[in-house]
């Protein structure tokens, strides 16, 4: 596990907001024989037609300490949505939130864990949201592709 | 949307030609520069940072290389990334 401070920690939520990442023309027009102001050109147009729509840092969960990766499914009327993505938006062992549009489960979160005690805690904390019905949250094991 | 297009997304999507902005990082944390400077090039050494990439909406979060294909096949021109 690497060791943070505060500052680590603050550049890395910043990062993850979008801010302080970007695209650099330079290194793609190397990479892609073009010009930079040809490749300045078209990433600006994909970033305003919103192709592009920002740019994050992929973190390794493991070095913050997050020795456990898993996928929560939530079910939950639509009305109780709102709440509820309220409460997952701030709660630190949720990275990513996803409405699903088929299957069992209304939101699908994916979520790094330190203890099992953050795992019980997090599940503790979405069942206490009134009109949830149910949470799932599965531990994942071996990787076998990753693309 | 033409071959560059799909070109440039799909080196942005392999961390090529993406990366850390030190200046506005410095400035949203009214922080120095260098100070920003050589923190993430640790937190890129020890490997907390693995890289960086674009977003493209929630389903190239999830699909990407399958949204850039769909951009291609759009595109017409059926290539195979």
């Amino acid at each position: 596990m690497a060791e943070l401070d505060e500052l680590d920690e603050k550049i890395l939520k910043t990062m993850a907001k979008g801010v302080g990442v970007g695209a650099r023309p330079t290194e793609l027009a190397k990479e892609l024989s073009k010009s930079r102001s040809t490749i300045n050109l078209r990433v600006e147009t994909l970033e305003e037609k919103g192709v592009i729509t920002g740019y994050i840092p992929e973190v390794d969960s493991e070095k913050l300490g997050y020795g456990m990766v898993g996928f929560m499914g939530i079910i939950c009327p639509e009305e109780v949505t709102g709440k509820l993505l309220r409460v997952l938006k701030e709660d630190g062992s949720v990275s990513d939130i996803w409405e699903i549009t088929t299957g069992t489960f209304d939101l699908l979160a994916k979520c790094r864990f330190r203890n099992h005690r953050e795992i019980k805690d997090l599940r503790r904390c979405i069942l206490g949201v009134d009109g949830v019905k149910d949470v799932d949250i599965y531990l994942l094991g071996a990787c076998y592709k990753e693309e | 949307m033409d071959e560059l297009d799909a070109k440039i997304l799909k080196t942005m999507t392999k961390g090529v030609g993406v990366g850390a902005r030190p200046t506005l990082l410095a400035k949203e944390l009214a922080k120095s520069r260098s100070t920003i400077n050589l923190r993430v090039e640790t937190l890129e050494e020890k490997g907390v940072i693995t890289g960086y990439v674009p977003e493209m909406g929630l389903r190239t979060k999830l699909y990407g290389k399958v949204l850039i294909v769909q951009i291609m096949n759009e595109m017409g021109k059926g290539l195979v990334i």
